[in-house]
């Protein structure tokens, strides 16, 4: 089962987590990592380094999933591109994390790095113009 | 197949139900059962739209739900009720429609109702529909999600209501 690392601005990730958790239940092996104020970017990478190390017990591969690319998040991840069993996901959302979890006991880690990118992008709707759009079909 | 889960969420069709329950019951046919929505061509539009891709959806009134049931119109699908309240299932069985289990999953609160659970608050209505559900010999599990653990919740109403 591949681990998934949150690491975003402030407590974004730690509480996009419980919201997964909301709708999936409890889960195990993944972490959030809050980036406040007084933290600095190699604190954070170590933070990171750390449960790669530690969490490489039961997990098969990582994804880290990050807020913004050229944010800290992302940048301290970067210390981590060569790594073979990480793969790393900027703009991190709900539908994102919740594919990641979801699809994570069956899919290798690239493939599951795709799916997760492409929920992502495929998760930004126009709603108001999705849904007269449905009406004006059902209409016809 | 048919009826793979019969549940009670007034939320009817959504993140839990959808990303969570669906996938977990491999549910190809979510089947919405409540007057309300039914009718209203707007609410069905919004659930309908709630579905992921190649899922079918049916919006259905009880009265409409209980022909398609007894018509077998789910027999071969992995169908899923979504009904709103045990009203609306009592009067499914009243009809001729036989359910073994309930799941139920969330009933949201409201000044005349009492919480009974995190995501379950009942009026007296509801605890009539569930007492008259339970003497039918329908069992009646509380579970927001796949993963947490059963309650039986007239055991719940027991206690509550003394």
């Amino acid at each position: 089962m591949t681990g998934l690392i949150v690491i975003t601005h402030g407590d974004f990730g730690r509480q996009l987590v419980k919201a997964a958790q909301v709708i999936l239940g409890e889960q195990r092996d993944v972490w959030a990592l809050s980036l406040h104020e007084k933290d600095g970017l190699e604190t954070l990478s170590e933070r990171i380094g750390k449960i790669l190390k530690e969490g490489n017990k039961q997990s098969e591969g990582k994804i880290i999933l990050v807020d913004m690319f050229g944010g800290t998040p992302a940048n301290a991840s970067l210390k981590f591109v060569n790594d073979q069993e990480v793969e790393i996901i900027s703009g991190v959302n709900l539908p994102m994390l919740i594919t990641a979890l979801n699809y994570r006991r069956s899919l290798p880690l690239r493939e599951l790095a795709r799916l997760v990118r492409e929920k992502g992008e495929q998760s930004i709707l126009d709603v108001k113009k999705k849904f007269l759009d449905k009406v004006s079909k059902a209409e016809k | 197949m048919g009826m793979v889960l019969v549940r009670i969420d007034d939320r009817l069709i959504h993140g839990q139900v959808v990303e969570n329950w669906m996938k977990f019951l491999k549910i190809n046919h979510v089947v919405v059962v409540n007057d309300f929505v039914a009718s209203d061509r707007t609410q069905k539009a919004l659930f309908s739209m709630a579905v992921p891709e190649h899922t079918k959806v049916s919006i259905l009134t009880i009265a409409q739900a209980k022909e398609a049931i007894l018509n077998g119109q789910f027999e071969g699908d992995r169908a899923m009720l979504l009904l709103g309240c045990p009203g609306d299932v009592l009067n499914l069985i009243d009809g001729g429609v036989k359910i073994r289990e309930v799941n139920v999953g969330g009933i949201h609160y409201s000044s005349e109702k009492r919480q009974i659970l995190k995501a379950i608050s009942v009026s007296k209505e509801d605890i009539q529909a569930f007492q008259k559900l339970d003497r039918l010999g329908v069992r009646l599990e509380a579970r927001m999600v796949p993963d947490d653990e059963k309650i039986d919740i007239m055991e719940i109403i027991k206690r509550e209501t003394g």
